[in-house]
C-alpha cells in the first residue's frame, strides 16, 4: 500500500521549463527607452566620477615624472651627434635667420660638395649628447635658432667661402681640432697655409741658409779659380799674336 | 555699489602670439640700416638672436627692400645691442641686456613703425550726379 501511495500519489514531477517569448525580438543595439519612472531612477543612480582638477598654476609641473622619460630615438640622435663631434676636425656653429626650404637645400648642397654635413639638432638632444663631455659648455649658449656644420677635414677657407653666399647664416663660433675658437680667430686661422705648405716653406728656408753659407765660403776660391782660368786664356792668346 | 569688471574676458594666447601680433605692424620704411651686435657667449644674447630671426623674415623685409640688416659678432662679453639708423636723421639704439623680444618690438612699433604715414586710397569713382544737380550746373 505504501508503495502504491508513494509511486501513485507522492510522485514528484520535475517540470521542464523553457522560456518562450511571444513578442518581438529585443534589439540590443537600439534598446527601447525605459519607462519614465524607471528612467528617473536610472538617471539618479548613475555613477558620477569627479575629474581630477589641476590648478592652473600647477598645470605645467611635471608631477608624475612623465616628462622625464628618456626617448630612445632621441638617445640615438644624441649618440650620433656626439660621434660627429668626436670625429670631425672642424665644427661650425651658425645662427640661423629666417630661411626658406630651398635656401636650406642650396646650403646643404654647397656644404656637401666640400664634404661637410649641414645639420640641425634640437637643444634637448644636444644637451643629452654633450652632458659629461668636454663639449658640455655648448649647451649653455646653444639657444634660439641654430645650424651646425661638421667637417672631417680642416677646410676653414672653404667653410668661410660657402658662408659668404648665405648671409642668413651667421657664423658664431667653431671648434677647430677640439679647440673652441671665435669667428675672429677662425678668420685668422684661415689665412695660415696648410701644414704641408708650411713644412715645405720651412725646409726651403733651412736649405737656403745652408746653401748661402756654402756659396759664401767657396766664393773666394771660385773667384780665384775663375781669375786664374782667365789669366791662362790670356797667356795662351798672347803668343799667337806675336 | 557693484565692482566694475576689470581684466580680460579671454586668457592670453602666449608670448609667441604677442610677438606675431607686433610683427604685423613692423614697418621698415623709415629705416636705412639695422645693425645687430652681440656676443654669442653672453647670457642674454638669446633676445637679440630671436629679434634678428624675426626681423629677417620675408614679410618684414619686404616692407623696405633697401634696408640693410647687418650682424656684428663680437667676442668680448659685451652687452647685446641693436642700432637702427633712420633715413631722415638720427638713430635708435636698443641695449638689449634687460629687454625681451616683445618689448623691443613694442618700442620699435611705437617709435619707428609709427612714423609711416598711411596712404589714403585715391578714389577713382566719379560721383554720380542727379538730374537736378546737372540742371543747376547748366
Amino acid at each position: 500500500m505504501s508503495l502504491i501511495t508513494r509511486k501513485g500519489i507522492l510522485n514528484v514531477f520535475t517540470p521542464i521549463l523553457q522560456t518562450k517569448r511571444y513578442r518581438g525580438k529585443i534589439n540590443i543595439q537600439k534598446p527601447k527607452p525605459p519607462h519614465f519612472e524607471r528612467a528617473k531612477y536610472l538617471a539618479v543612480t548613475k555613477p558620477y566620477y569627479e575629474k581630477k582638477k589641476v590648478p592652473l598654476c600647477d598645470r605645467d609641473i611635471d608631477r608624475w615624472g612623465h616628462l622625464k622619460i628618456e626617448n630612445p630615438y632621441q638617445r640615438l640622435l644624441a649618440n650620433e651627434l656626439l660621434e660627429k663631434f668626436k670625429s670631425s676636425r672642424l665644427v661650425g656653429f651658425y645662427h640661423m635667420n629666417s630661411m626658406t626650404g630651398d635656401e636650406h637645400h642650396k646650403a646643404e648642397v654647397l656644404f656637401y660638395r666640400q664634404n661637410m654635413s649641414y645639420v640641425n639638432y634640437g637643444k634637448a638632444t644636444l644637451k643629452m649628447a654633450v652632458e659629461g663631455t668636454p663639449y658640455e659648455i655648448l649647451s649653455q649658449w646653444y639657444c634660439s635658432h641654430n645650424m651646425m656644420v661638421f667637417s672631417p677635414e680642416l677646410k676653414i677657407k672653404e667653410l668661410l667661402k660657402v658662408n659668404k653666399k648665405f648671409p642668413m647664416l651667421v657664423l658664431l663660433a667653431a671648434i677647430v681640432e677640439g679647440k673652441f675658437v671665435s669667428v675672429h680667430e677662425l678668420q685668422k686661422l684661415s689665412l695660415i697655409p696648410n701644414l704641408q705648405d708650411a713644412q715645405a716653406q720651412l725646409v726651403q728656408t733651412l736649405n737656403s741658409a745652408g746653401s748661402q753659407v756654402v756659396t759664401q765660403l767657396t766664393s773666394h776660391q771660385n773667384n780665384l779659380v775663375s781669375q786664374l782660368e782667365a789669366r791662362i786664356k790670356q797667356l795662351e792668346e798672347k803668343p799667337e799674336e806675336k | 555699489m557693484s565692482i566694475y569688471f576689470s581684466g580680460t574676458f579671454t586668457r592670453s594666447a602666449g608670448i609667441i602670439s604677442a610677438i606675431t601680433k607686433e610683427l604685423k605692424f613692423v614697418n621698415l620704411k623709415p629705416v636705412k640700416k639695422i645693425e645687430v651686435q652681440f656676443d654669442p657667449f653672453h647670457q642674454n644674447a638669446i633676445t637679440v638672436r630671436d629679434f634678428l630671426h624675426f626681423i629677417t623674415s620675408a614679410k618684414v623685409t619686404n616692407t623696405n627692400l633697401n634696408c640693410k640688416i647687418k650682424t656684428n659678432i663680437v667676442c668680448d662679453r659685451s652687452e647685446p645691442q641693436i642700432k637702427i639708423d633712420l633715413i631722415d636723421s638720427g638713430s635708435v639704439k636698443f641695449l638689449a641686456n634687460n629687454l625681451t623680444v616683445l618689448e623691443i618690438f613694442q618700442q620699435f612699433n611705437k617709435h619707428i613703425s609709427s612714423q609711416v604715414k598711411i596712404e589714403e586710397p585715391i578714389s577713382t569713382v566719379i560721383p554720380i550726379k542727379t538730374k537736378l544737380q546737372k540742371k543747376l550746373k547748366k
